[in-house]
Order: structure tokens, then C-alpha cells, then sequence
């Protein structure tokens, strides 16, 4: 055995095996190198595609609510269109030949996204229900928390309505 | 692999390799003759000839099979323990100076056992190898001429005699499956008077042969056919060789060891010697065929045992090379798909448009919830105060006034109502039509008062729970 690894020893020493155990050690190293390479890239792949998959759930998930605000029949305004909203109310009140007795805010308690008003007016029962029919002016998100309404005269109602105007 | 047929007028080689387990012929035919060089021993002009032959051909593994002639013989003898001496008492050679071998025997029972010994000078097997070493080739076999083609007709079971003739002395090989092999070399015919041989010369020798023959091998028929080796059309002539003359052919299943044999001639005797002479390159249990029960064949490579060693080394490394060179391109392969795959998986990265969407969503995200969160209180504080306004009055029977309706004072109901009637039950009617609307729900007077200032009116208040409306 020892003879045959010593002959071994000199058939190798031949110029084309060198260079073949050369190529051959030099490709082992490549290889192993390579697979590292192979593997951390993997690894990173498998990480970018979960971060894929999370910003696109998130996105999806983003998108559904979108929509729902988007579709949603009222929405809250910005703070500053607050006024401009009142204003209109107020003009609503005149259009549908309510007289107006009074008008506050009632921001007693500090309200988080919302603006509270008290209005009094009088007019006849289908002039005021008309105006409350039409209390959402431009799809804007109101809420009545309190009404009260009394009779006057035989025609006229005497109505007291207190309401949030919701700000986004 | 380099297949060499070397006899003292011409020299022939065949070129191939082994694949599938089958010899590919590359090339076969007439080179230039290296016996001049093996006569003067000059070891440099056939390790010339030897590169170019490992030039041409690729191959630098060499299968050589000598003329019977460049023997000093083979010869049959009765078992000794003592077989080197057998041989050098008959073939009257110095076995310092031979290389020998003993490649069959034959046994029948205890008393029968016969044994074939070759003999070799030296000079030519460690001139041949000397010539190798510095042609970078390696010496895999030498045997006789005659052996390769026993092995490649492959009739074993037969007898054979083998006339040889060169420019020398004519060399007689005979082969018996009973006994063995063993020559007779014949002075008086050679190459230069073959053609002006008298005829009861040759009658007399292939008597003579026949009597030695018959003396030798048991059993012998005494009409066993010649083979010839060379000069065949003169020798033919002959009266001694009237229906003695063999027509020999590569034996079939010797065909089979090899993927295409469309260049070789078959029937051609220096063709079949060249077949038999490469075959040396397959294992011998794939090569040897139809051999007698009795008969058991060695090595008839007479190559010594350090220089075969250096061949089955030759062949390791052989071996071995192609396992590296097949390891290195399967690992350049891997490689290459490990850098596609590399390649492959660094592209998968997040997009920037991703990016920049998730981002966006993000950032928007607070608002979004703010404002869905606003949607739903929105919702639950929503109490459908027209809806439900707009419902009472409709629902109102006729005698009933309202003097007053609230929303939104007091948890415990949704409306409050204070009217008058002039009959009290009115307001009982009243409750009945809110109870039986689902806008409504747990409608129930609160009170029933005479009015003060006319006592035949009622002022009733009720109050009213909110349904199913959203």
C-alpha cells in the first residue's frame, strides 16, 4: 500500500494532474465560498419577501379602511372648514323660513374632533322637519345630541336642537 | 490505449479507448517498424516513435504484442517445483537474461498436469520500457503474437499451429487445449528462400512438426490445420499444407467487446493480432471465452512485475484523472448555478414603489384610524333624531296634540312627548301604534293630568325607547 501511494505520489506529480487538482482544490473553495454566498442571499431573499408580504398586507389593509372612509356617506371635516359648515346651517335656517332666536357653542367640556352648537328657531312643523332633513349640509358627520321642540302658536313650532360637528 | 503488433519486418498499431465497458477503435494500420531500433537497442529512436504515436493518437497506455520469433520460446512441460529451470533446461536460456512467465496450466486428476512457460530476452522488455519512461508512456502488456491471436479468435477449445516466417528462421506455435503452447523455431525456411524452397523441405518440417506435436500433445489429430502469419499465399502452395490451411476469424463474442469494429478486417491475420493485442486493456474475464474446464490461464503478460505494477498505477492514475477532471466539472457546474442562484435571489429586494406605498400608508395611517374612529362614535352617538321625529308625528292619532317633544335630555328614553287629548285612552292608543313600530320600543305613558286652565282636556307624557332603527 505504501509503494502504491509513493508511485500514487509521482503519477500525480505529472503536469496535467497538478493542474487538474489545482482546478479541482481551486473549485472546492469557489464552491464553498459560492454556497455561503448562496445561502446569506437566500436568507436575505426569504427576509425581503416576508417584508413584502407584511408592507403589502399592511397596504391592503390601508386601502380597505381608505375605501371605507372614502365611501362613507358622512365624513368629518377639517377644523377649519368648522365655520364655513355653521355658516351654511345658519343660511339653511333661512331658506326654509325658520326665524332664529339663538344660536351658541356650547363647548362646555373640551371635545376631542368635534365642535358643539346650540340653535333656537321657530317656523312651522314642515319648515323645521324640512331643515332637519337637510341638517347634513355637503355629507358633512353631524350628530343632534339633544332636541327639543314646542309648540308656539296652532302654526308655529318652537324648536331647541343642540349638535357636534365631527373634525378630522 | 496504444495497441502495438511489433514483428521483425513490419510493425502495427491500433488506437483506442474504453468506453461503456467497450474498446472504441480510433485508428488501426501499418506504422513505421520499430524492430531496426529494438535490434541496435536504441532506446531514444523508439521513445521517439512512441511520442508521436501518443501524439497522434492521444493515448500514452501501450499493449504490445511481439512476434513469436523475438522469443527465446515457449515450451510444455510436465508440473516441477522448479518451473524456471524447466524452462531454461528446454529452451536452453540464461534466466538472468529472460523474463519469464507461466501462463497455463492444464490438469486432469494428479497425474496429468502440464505447464506452459514463455521465455523473453530482457533487452527487449527493458529496452521497450525505457523507451515508454521517455516518451511519457506506460507499458500496460506484452505477449506473443500468437497469444493475441488465441484470444481473439477465441477457439481455445481447439488445436493451432502458428507458421511465422521472417527474414530469420520460420517459427512454428502450436496450441493445445490438453497441453498447452510451446514453439519450434525452423532455420532452413525464411523470408529470403520461402519462395525457392523446395517442397519436400516443407513436408519434411511440417512432418517433423507433426511427430513432435503428436509426442507433446495427447491425442493429437494428425491433420490439424496451419495459420499463417506471413507469406500465406506462398506457403498455400505447398503439397505438405493440402486442406491444412486455417482461414481464422475474430470470434464473435470478441466482437462484442468492442462498439464498432466497421475499420478492422476481420479475416486479416495481422488485423485479428491487433484485436487480440488490445483486448489486453479489458479485464480478462470479459476477454477470454470457450476455455477448457481443464485449463487455467494466468497472465500471459511478460512484462515484470514492477513494471505491471507501474501500469496498474498508470491505470489508477488514469482513473483518477477522470474523476477529477469529472468532480471538477460537476463542482464548475454547481458553481454556476450557485452564482445564478446568487444572482437569482439578490435580486429579490422590496420594490421602491412598495416602499414608497407602505410609507404613504404609514404615514396616512393615524388619520385613517382617527377618522374611522370618529366614523364609530359618530355611529353610536347617532340616535336618528329626524327619523325618529318624523315617525312620531306620523304615527300620532287624530285628537292628539303635542305640546312638547324632547330628545337627547334624559338616558333613559329617546323621546320624551307631553301632549293633550280630550279623551285619555287616546294616549293609551297611542302607546299601542308606537309598541306595534319597530322604530320604537317600551312605549309607556309617564303621566295623565287634568289641564288647569281647561279641565276637559287630559295633558299626558310619554315616553319612548328607540327600535330597530339605525
Amino acid at each position: 500500500m505504501k509503494d502504491i501511494l509513493v508511485h500514487f505520489g509521482e503519477l500525480c506529480k505529472r503536469k496535467d494532474m497538478i493542474v487538474y487538482i489545482s482546478v479541482f482544490v481551486f473549485l472546492v473553495v469557489a464552491n464553498v465560498v459560492g454556497m455561503g454566498r448562496l445561502g446569506a442571499s437566500f436568507h436575505k431573499a426569504m427576509k425581503a419577501k416576508e417584508q413584502i408580504t407584511t408592507m403589502e398586507q399592511y397596504i391592503d389593509k390601508y386601502n380597505k379602511e381608505n375605501d371605507v372612509l372614502l365611501t362613507a356617506k358622512y365624513k368629518p371635516i377639517p377644523e377649519n372648514q368648522v365655520d364655513r359648515v355653521q355658516s351654511e346651517l345658519l343660511t339653511l335656517i333661512k331658506v326654509n323660513n325658520l326665524k332664529l332666536s339663538e344660536f351658541n357653542v356650547t363647548n362646555t367640556v373640551k371635545e376631542q374632533n368635534a365642535r358643539k352648537y346650540e340653535l333656537e328657531f321657530t317656523g312651522s312643523y314642515l319648515d323645521t322637519m324640512r331643515f332637519l332633513d337637510k341638517f347634513h349640509v355637503n355629507n358633512v358627520l353631524i350628530s343632534i345630541t339633544m332636541l327639543e321642540m314646542e309648540p308656539e302658536s296652532d302654526t308655529l313650532v318652537h324648536t331647541v336642537v343642540q349638535y357636534k360637528i365631527y373634525t378630522a | 490505449m496504444v495497441g502495438l503488433y511489433i514483428r521483425k519486418d513490419i510493425t502495427y498499431l491500433i488506437s483506442g479507448k474504453i468506453k461503456n465497458g467497450k474498446i472504441s477503435v480510433d485508428a488501426s494500420g501499418e506504422v513505421e517498424s520499430l524492430y531496426p531500433y529494438l535490434q541496435d537497442e536504441d532506446a531514444d529512436s523508439i521513445g521517439d516513435i512512441f511520442k508521436n504515436f501518443i501524439h497522434e493518437s492521444g493515448y500514452n497506455d501501450f499493449y504490445i504484442s511481439l512476434a513469436d520469433s523475438l522469443f527465446d520460446g515457449a515450451v510444455v512441460f510436465d508440473y516441477v517445483e522448479d518451473q524456471e529451470n524447466a524452462v531454461v533446461t528446454a529452451l536452453n536460456t540464461d534466466s538472468n537474461k529472460s523474463y519469464m512467465s507461466f501462463p497455463l496450466e492444464y490438469t486432469v486428476g494428479n497425474t496429468f498436469h502440464k505447464i506452459t512457460g514463455f521465455s523473453i530476452s530482457k533487452k527487449y522488455i527493458d529496452l521497450l520500457n525505457e523507451a515508454a519512461n521517455r516518451a511519457g508512456a506506460v507499458l500496460m502488456s506484452l505477449e506473443a503474437a500468437s497469444v493475441s491471436y488465441l484470444r481473439s479468435v477465441a477457439k481455445w477449445e481447439e488445436v493451432h499451429f502458428l507458421l511465422d516466417v521472417d527474414k530469420d528462421k520460420a517459427t512454428i506455435t502450436s496450441y493445445s487445449p490438453i497441453g498447452g503452447i510451446y514453439t519450434e523455431f525452423i532455420p532452413a525456411i525464411d523470408s529470403d528462400n520461402i519462395k525457392s524452397v523446395g517442397g519436400d523441405v516443407v513436408k519434411d518440417i511440417v512432418a517433423a512438426h507433426d511427430f513432435s506435436a503428436g509426442d507433446i500433445y495427447t491425442y493429437l489429430n494428425i491433420d490439424t490445420p496451419y495459420t499463417f502469419l506471413s507469406y500465406d499465399d506462398v506457403l498455400s502452395k505447398f503439397a505438405a499444407f493440402d486442406n491444412r490451411v486455417r482461414k481464422p476469424q475474430i470470434n464473435d463474442n470478441i466482437k462484442d467487446c468492442f462498439a464498432d469494429l466497421s475499420d478492422i478486417d476481420d479475416s486479416d491475420i495481422d488485423d485479428i493480432i491487433l484485436v487480440g493485442t488490445i483486448l489486453c486493456a479489458l479485464p480478462a474475464e470479459n476477454v477470454f471465452c470457450n476455455i477448457p474446464d481443464a485449463m487455467v490461464i494466468k497472465s500471459f503478460n511478460m512484462l515484470p512485475a514492477d513494471i505491471q505494477h507501474s501500469g496498474k498505477l498508470f491505470q489508477v492514475y488514469l482513473k483518477s484523472k477522470k474523476v477529477v477532471r469529472f468532480l471538477c466539472v460537476a463542482l464548475l457546474v454547481l458553481l454556476v448555478a450557485e452564482l445564478f442562484g446568487t444572482a437569482f435571489y439578490s435580486m429579490v429586494t422590496v420594490p421602491d414603489t412598495l416602499k414608497e406605498k407602505y410609507n404613504v400608508a404609514k404615514d396616512d395611517e393615524p388619520r385613517i384610524k382617527a377618522s374611522l374612529d370618529l366614523l364609530s362614535t359618530a355611529q353610536k352617538e347617532n340616535q336618528n333624531v329626524v327619523e325618529g321625529m318624523d315617525a312620531l308625528v306620523k304615527r300620532k292619532p287624530e285628537g292628539l296634540g303635542f305640546t312638547k317633544i324632547e330628545f337627547g335630555k334624559n338616558k333613559n328614553y329617546w323621546f320624551l312627548l307631553t301632549g293633550v287629548a280630550k279623551d285619555p285612552m287616546l294616549f293609551r292608543d297611542y302607546i299601542d301604534i308606537l309598541n306595534r313600530d319597530d322604530t320604537f320600543s317600551n312605549a309607556a305613558v309617564k303621566s295623565i293630568v287634568s289641564e288647569s286652565n281647561n279641565k276637559d282636556y287630559k295633558r299626558g307624557t310619554i315616553q319612548v325607547a328607540k327600535g330597530a332603527v339605525k
